[in-house]
């Protein structure tokens, strides 16, 4: 290969590659060109090729891979394929072979079901929506234990020492309900709904809160139930008048 | 109908196809085990590499990015697994260049190259080639693979697999001239 001439030794590393026809064109008309004037050239290429002939009888003599490998290795494709299958991707798969296997009638004919579910599940959650309160969250005081609902207020300031579960069993029993506070001294504003006497708890109805004939829950009746209780209330009064 | 594309069955067979994979197998099944005979010098190996590789191609399909062709692709696997074997060979087995190839039962390789034909001479020096040689000689004289292609298997510049072949031919003229037969070359 060592002559002066680069493009010839270049020329001779690719015979190889000309003589198996796995040559760029431009490099292999260069060499079609060599060869012509250069039988030296010509002769190393019938070297070349008597090596490739050599070696395809090499390699053709060495037969074929047995029947038993074969099926060594398909046997092992099945198992992964039975591990594929039990996965979470044979599920999909199958799903996708099953709409596969739909013809056009009736794979038209599921995706107009589904669009129609799906414009009815629309539907019914934008009517939910709209039908129900615009608001995202409610306060305590909203609706009928609001500060513009009906009933009776009172301003009730609780013992430093009654418990929780003191007051707790006393708004129950007397059927009031925290509206507003603690405010300043920690004064609570407890709302008596109208009618408590006859949706109230039914303590209030076994004892006498009752005022006179209409059955009505008397918001002195209630001051007296907690200032009665020792401990409950350092303060219970009526309030005269709207805190809003 | 057009026979598929080794892409084609590529794409089938990462969507877990096996009947593409068995098209694959049987285009290319013995293409790949003599490669990896010619590279381990022995057929039940060679069997039991050539089903890793298929089966790393039925795993590793979907991962196929076609920079490179499908043949060159499972000869790089391989000879990756070919050399992993050879490692783990006993180093009585680890070959320079076997000359055994040429030796026979009892004459000296010279005499027993001259009694042969020149074809069945070639024959011989070929198989003594180291392993480096002539896996470089069979991708390019019988795989047929172009100069980036090798490159690609043997993990090695353009520019090697060049020089590597011309050492390999050079060895082989050497190995041919040590039987009796001169080529004139190089």
């Amino acid at each position: 290969m060592t002559t002066t001439d680069p493009a010839r030794d270049e020329d001779d590393l690719l015979l190889p590659w000309h003589a198996t026809g796995r040559i760029d064109p431009a490099a292999g008309a260069r060499i079609e060109a060599a060869l012509a004037r250069d039988p030296e050239l010509a002769r190393r290429l019938d070297l070349v090729r008597a090596e490739r002939d050599g070696t395809v009888a090499v390699n053709e003599a060495l037969g074929a891979p047995s029947p038993k490998a074969r099926d060594t290795l398909f046997a092992r494709i099945d198992a992964d394929l039975a591990v594929r299958e039990r996965g979470p991707r044979g599920w999909i798969r199958r799903i996708g072979e099953a709409l596969a296997s739909l013809s056009p009638p009736m794979l038209a004919g599921s995706a107009l079901a589904a669009c129609a579910l799906l414009l009815l599940q629309a539907g019914l959650l934008t009517g939910t929506w709209l039908g129900g309160s615009t608001a995202t969250y409610e306060t305590a005081s909203l609706g009928e234990g609001g500060p513009s609902a009906g009933g009776s207020y009172l301003l009730v300031a609780f013992a430093p020492t009654a418990t929780a579960a003191q007051i707790t069993e006393a708004l129950v029993e007397t059927g009031l309900s925290v509206v507003d506070g603690p405010r300043a001294g920690g004064i609570y504003r407890l709302r008596l709904p109208d009618g408590a006497a006859g949706s109230g708890a039914g303590s209030i109805r076994r004892r006498p809160l009752v005022d006179g004939v209409d059955g009505r829950v008397s918001p002195g009746a209630v001051l007296d139930r907690l200032r009665a209780k020792p401990g409950l209330v350092v303060l219970a009064v009526p309030e005269t008048v709207p805190a809003r | 109908m057009s026979a598929p594309s080794d892409e084609d069955l590529i794409r089938r067979i990462a969507g877990g196809d096996r009947s593409a994979m068995q098209g694959l197998y049987a285009r290319h099944s013995t293409a790949v085990f003599r490669f990896l005979v010619r590279m381990v010098r022995d057929p039940s190996r060679a069997e039991d590499l050539m089903s890793d590789v298929f089966f790393d191609v039925w795993q590793q399909a979907g991962r196929f990015e076609g920079r490179s062709s499908v043949t060159t692709w499972m000869l790089t696997i391989a000879r990756f697994k070919a050399l992993s074997a050879l490692r783990r060979r006993p180093h009585d087995e680890l070959e320079p260049e076997l000359a055994e190839a040429i030796e026979d039962e009892a004459d000296t390789p010279e005499v027993t190259v001259q009694k042969a034909s020149k074809a069945e001479a070639m024959r011989r020096c070929l198989e003594a080639l180291s392993v480096e040689h002539r896996t470089v000689i069979d991708l390019v004289y019988y795989h047929e693979l172009g100069v980036e292609e090798v490159a690609q298997v043997l993990d090695i510049p353009a520019g090697t697999v060049k020089t590597r072949l011309f050492h390999a031919r050079k060895r082989l003229s050497d190995l041919l001239r040590t039987a009796g037969i001169d080529r004139g070359w190089p």
